[in-house]
């Protein structure tokens, strides 16, 4: 009964143990030491700065991509899209909920006010890469093209730990 | 490659299967156990025969199943539910500060005191091309508990879709009442200032109940409705509209007369339209949030509480288990005499070790089935009392992830009887046939 017991406890703890390695670590710090160019983290177009690209290390073949806008001009942009080497499709998604159900839906376009910042991110705008070739790793970056009314603008998006929330650098205005 | 074609499978199809891959190892011990017996007849005449005994271990099984996987989807219910409330709620803009402060006392009507937007920012607001509904949502006051909120009647026809019973208030002396108030078309209410448990003043305003609102599953249910301007009237401010205005409540108001709101409800009929409305309205003067989507950044955070309790849910169901295994070691020596006698007539020690392992993995398995009924009543119930604690409808209901939980837990425990049958085929035949 004793061998029994304890094989029951080892499983329990396996449990435990392979549940908290499901947890991604969040490593918002880790700035110091590094040394990325402002060029790998920021793109603009015109008035229009776009800053700390990023998606979520994922085993599966869509990954979403985030990333902050700032239209610092007089006139209002629109977001229509975007376009990378690495999926087969990328599309402007929202999250909404209806009837206690999450989902994403695609939206056709997003216009950011002059002087506003539209910040993508999880649970709100992003955009959904569907049929990824490449199997994202953390510290891995590809580019990605965002697409807007006024012109087209490349970015390299850095991949966090899986789970992540937001960029490494969030906050960091480079 | 199978990644490809696991994802390709629809949701039902990828639940059937996890189900199915969890009860394997219950199939394959089973079927390497029963190989070449018949032990039905025997199974069924222990149960008879040990009927109070076999009740015992079956309900302390199901008792611990349905309280596991009753507390899990009662979670996901509480989740959906919290959500389901917030629909109606598609932008909501107040003054900067916490968003989850906001958006507990515009969605969850949670009395809190926050800055005021002002006439010109409201009026920014309203105007705007994008917006087709923006509705001031000013909170404050109460009538013996239930929450009164100002607003304009386009928002009562958005909220309710309609009315249960009677019609919007038209005049700053009528009001509409939620569905779960005790209220109904033609009653008096007199709010007092707050929420009335400190400093308690009548307002001296009396307002008849015009109408009564649809259910709506969200903590609106119990609130009172009234225009805006009567909140601001019995207030001393002004009440939004000019001089020359005629009556007719609702937007658009005069900037100059607008005594300011502590929450702006914003829609706009388009999803692409409300996410362009709130990055232009998160600014230093307003912030702008969904509470959708403050709710699912809430939930995310709990989704580690949620694995933790899943992790207690089946620590809990394997000590029930190991408890109902020491049992079933104890059984086996009420049982020891007749399996001393099978063998004294010829049964092989593998026999004896099959028939102990399925009587273990029959009481398990009828325990878990009875668990899932136990764990149908729980959810019901507890979603019953909390939608009446909260206001919030709770609908929760058992799904394929507690299938799956009960899965793994038989498939678990009827791995684990091997040992009790194990070491109930490994008694000495003489002593037994002494006792």
């Amino acid at each position: 009964m004793r061998l029994f017991i304890a094989a029951l406890f080892s499983l329990i703890a396996f449990a435990a143990v392979a549940n908290e390695q499901d947890h991604g670590h969040d490593d918002h710090d880790d700035h110091a030491g590094e040394a990325h160019a402002d060029s790998e983290h920021k793109a603009t177009l015109g008035d229009v700065t776009l800053l700390h690209a990023w998606a979520a290390e994922t085993e599966g073949s869509v990954v979403f991509v985030y990333v902050e806008i700032d239209n610092e001009g007089d006139a209002p942009i629109t977001l229509l899209g975007a376009e990378a080497d690495i999926a087969g499709t990328v599309d402007l998604v929202g999250f909404q909920s209806k009837d206690g159900v999450a989902s994403y839906a695609p939206l056709p376009m997003l216009p950011i006010a002059s002087g506003a910042e539209l910040t993508l991110a999880p649970n709100a705008v992003a955009f959904r890469m569907t049929d990824v070739t490449t199997h994202l790793h953390e510290g891995d970056d590809f580019e990605i093209h965002i697409i807007f009314d006024a012109g087209e603008v490349a970015i390299m998006a850095q991949v966090e730990p899986e789970g992540a929330t937001q960029h490494r650098h969030a906050g960091h205005n480079h | 490659m199978f990644e490809a074609f696991w994802y390709a499978l629809p949701i039902l199809v990828q639940d059937i299967f996890v189900f199915l891959g969890l009860l394997v190892p219950l199939a394959i011990t089973g079927i390497i156990c029963l190989f070449g017996y018949r032990v039905w007849p025997l199974i069924a005449g222990l149960l008879r025969k040990h009927t109070a005994i076999s009740a015992t271990f079956v309900l302390l099984i199901a008792t611990s199943v349905g309280i596991s996987v009753g507390l899990i989807a009662q979670e996901r219910g509480l989740r959906e539910g919290t959500a389901r409330a917030a629909d109606k709620f598609d932008l909501i803009i107040a003054a900067p500060g916490s968003e989850i402060t906001a958006m507990l006392a515009a969605v969850y009507l949670q009395p809190t005191a926050l800055p005021l937007i002002d006439g010109a920012t409201y009026a920014r607001i309203e105007s705007h091309e994008l917006v087709d509904l923006a509705a001031p949502l000013a909170f404050g006051d109460s009538w013996e508990g239930v929450p009164v909120v100002g607003t304009t009647p386009p928002f009562v026809d958005h909220l309710s879709e309609g009315l249960r019973a009677g019609r919007v208030f038209e005049t700053m002396e009528e009001a509409v009442a939620g569905a779960n108030t005790p209220l109904q078309v033609g009653d008096v209410v007199e709010p007092v200032h707050g929420d009335g448990s400190d400093d308690f003043s009548e307002h001296g305003h009396p307002y008849t109940i015009v109408g009564k609102m649809n259910r709506t599953g969200s903590p609106w249910d119990n609130a009172i409705l009234v225009a805006v301007e009567s909140v601001w009237d019995v207030h001393a401010m002004p009440t939004g509209h000019g001089p020359d205005w005629d009556g007719t409540l609702g937007g658009p108001f005069d900037p100059s007369q607008f005594a300011g709101t502590p929450a702006v409800l914003v829609r706009a009929e388009q999803l692409w339209a409300n996410y362009s409305l709130q990055s232009e309205f998160n600014t230093a003067e307003t912030m702008a949030l969904f509470p959708g989507n403050v709710l699912a950044q809430l939930h995310a955070l709990m989704g580690d509480i949620r694995q933790v309790m899943s992790v207690l849910a089946v620590a809990t169901q394997v000590l029930v288990a190991v408890a109902v295994l020491a049992g079933l070691s104890m059984l086996s020596r009420i049982l020891a005499r007749r399996m001393a006698l099978l063998r004294a007539l010829g049964a092989p020690r593998r026999f004896v070790f099959a028939v102990t392992w399925t009587f273990a993995t029959v009481l398990i398995c009828l325990g878990a089935l009875l668990g899932i009924v136990f764990g149908v009543i729980a959810t019901a119930v507890l979603s019953m009392v909390i939608t009446a604690l909260t206001d919030i409808l709770v609908q929760a209901r058992l799904a394929w992830p507690e299938m799956h939980l009960v899965a793994g837990f038989v498939s678990t425990v009827a791995v684990l009887s091997l040992y009790p049958a194990y070491r109930a085929s490994r008694r000495s035949l003489l002593d037994d046939l002494r006792s």
